[in-house]
């Protein structure tokens, strides 16, 4: 629950984002900074939240680590050495599905493995298969994303990106747009699979109970320009039950997390 | 996905949909048949009680007898062949070419900013304008049929394939970078499928100016093809001749919009029923 000391998890195997900064270019020729120094780390099959207020550069943060954009300073780390751009040991859940409107579920999780030309035609085949049973989809394999519910894409969102069998996950507000009951339903059949091999996710939302009932690990950001406010290990056991929710040393996170954020918006409103 | 938008120049595509409730087809088989036979009812007894002149205006038996006449006539084969085989070269080399070219120019900006002011500069001229300048360079072979034609089916399809493939949303091209897709297979796996839809309609908005383009051509000057057979019997004054042409053509357009819909609802049954 306290601070982390930053140099302890740098030394683990894993994805290292060290004092990222990323500055936007407006139209007007001003600089915004929308990153500042931020410091996240992953050891492997840690489970990591990033909370924030909106606007507070989360998605930005994440779309870094995933490669999609350039940032000003700072380095990404994996294993200790820098890498640049996308690459297929980080799979991206987007927080639109971003489904290809003319594949159908299966078409669209197997889109990935199409892309990298890997696995082989076979394999990739048996993957998709199997996912779509692992995703609950089966039934549904030959529907177009325009035929699903808001859930049912995000499930084949999710298993286009487990499809590449990355070694990490990013996830960008993936149940954001979902509503209640189909998100809790989600987040439990997110934990259930990720609880099969443990891969390592950076998770990032701006639902502070999402956050603490998913994570190990829980990065605080404040508002414009992001920072790390905060850092909370959540060391509940696992596997966790929704009703975990419930507990007091859970709800006793949650209000900390909840307090800080809230002190952020104060002091935004009074300037 | 946005639905490409039929524009003015769409003349006879009716994208049909009922202003009020779902209606019944019935009714609109009825109502709309009923209608079409009342007309022509009315025409054949202005004819027969000469309100009307039937040396200018005909009447409908007399063309059904004319058009009935036509069909077992090689001549009016031969003409259906020519208008059929300039039409046909010109629209065939239009699409490949419009689609090709509008997907590079679309993709490409360097290459848009290259083309576009030469075919917009183009596009402005009232391109019928040009017929005479053909028929110096060309004489009025096949060569001049088939140039019209490209003229007027070329850039409908030109415009819809580049806003087409413009149209590709960029949150699909940021997903498939993210799992390292190449420049080429974005454009094959993201943008080409995405412009489908806009494809579609610029082939049937081609359809129909192709065939403007090759009967304006052929009554302009020719010495074949049911445009010049409309021009040969309206000088003659036999004007049964030219609606039985008139009727032959409605009936071509009618056919090639009809298989060309039947393409699309194939091709994007996808799209979310509108």
């Amino acid at each position: 629950m306290n601070a982390l000391p930053e140099s302890v998890a740098a030394a683990r195997r894993g994805l290292e984002a060290r004092d990222l900064t990323k500055v936007y270019q407006s139209r007007h020729g001003d600089a915004t900074k929308a990153l500042d120094r931020i410091t996240v780390t992953a050891g492997d099959g840690e489970f990591i939240a990033i909370v924030g207020p909106s606007g507070c550069g989360k998605s930005t943060l994440l779309h870094c680590i995933a490669g999609l954009i350039p940032h000003e300073g700072g380095a990404l780390l994996l294993d200790g050495s820098a890498v640049t751009g996308p690459g297929p040991e980080r799979a991206v859940v987007f927080q639109d599905p971003s489904l290809l409107p003319w594949r159908t579920v299966r078409d669209n999780i197997s889109f990935g493995m199409e892309m990298q030309r890997r696995p082989a035609r076979d394999e990739a085949r048996a993957r998709t298969e199997s996912l779509i049973d692992l995703v609950g989809l089966r039934g549904f394999e030959n529907y177009y994303p325009s035929e699903l519910s808001g859930g049912m894409r995000q499930r084949v969102n999710l298993a286009r990106a487990l499809a590449m069998q990355p070694r990490i996950l990013l996830m960008d507000e993936p149940f954001g747009a979902l509503d209640a009951q189909t998100r809790e339903l989600m987040q439990c059949e997110l934990l259930t699979i990720w609880e099969r091999d443990r891969k390592t996710v950076i998770f990032v939302t701006h639902d502070i109970e999402e956050a603490v009932y998913l994570a190990d690990r829980v990065y605080v950001l404040s508002a414009r320009p992001g920072r790390v406010q905060q850092v909370l290990e959540i060391n509940l056991q696992r596997p966790r039950a929704p009703e975990i929710k419930r507990n007091p040393v859970f709800t006793a996170i949650e209000l900390e997390i909840w307090r800080l954020l809230h002190g952020q918006r104060l002091q935004a409103d009074q300037r | 996905m946005k639905a490409p938008i039929e524009t003015a120049t769409d003349g006879y595509v009716a994208t049909a949909k009922p202003a009020s409730g779902e209606g019944s087809p019935w009714a609109r088989l009825i109502l709309g048949g009923g209608f079409i036979l009342f007309f022509l009812v009315l025409w054949e007894a202005a004819s027969r009680h000469a309100w009307i002149d039937p040396k200018f205006s005909s009447s409908p038996t007399l063309v059904v007898a004319t058009l009935l006449q036509m069909l077992v006539d090689s001549a009016f084969w031969g003409h259906v062949r020519s208008t059929a085989a300039g039409f046909a070269l010109g629209w065939g080399a239009s699409v490949v070419a419009a689609v090709f070219l509008g997907v590079c120019m679309g993709w490409y900006r360097l290459l848009r900013d290259t083309l576009e002011p030469f075919f917009s500069a183009i596009y402005a001229v009232p391109r019928s304008a040009l017929i005479p300048l053909l028929l110096i360079w060309l004489g009025f072979g096949i060569g001049y049929k088939v140039t019209i034609v490209v003229l007027l089916a070329f850039f409908p399809l030109l415009i819809n394939t580049i806003s087409g493939i413009r149209s590709a949303d960029a949150a699909l091209i940021r997903m498939a970078q993210s799992f390292g897709a190449s420049d080429w297979q974005l454009l094959r796996a993201v943008a080409i499928p995405a412009a489908v839809p806009f494809i579609l309609t610029g082939l049937r908005q081609s359809a129909a100016l192709g065939m403007v383009g090759i009967i304006v051509g052929e009554l302009f000057s020719s010495s074949s093809g049911l445009g010049y057979l409309i021009s040969n019997a309206a000088q003659t004054f036999q004007t049964d001749r030219v609606f039985a042409v008139l009727i032959v053509l409605a009936v071509c357009g009618l056919a090639l919009n009809e298989s060309l819909l039947r393409l699309e609802s194939r091709l994007v049954r996808w799209q979310p029923r509108r």
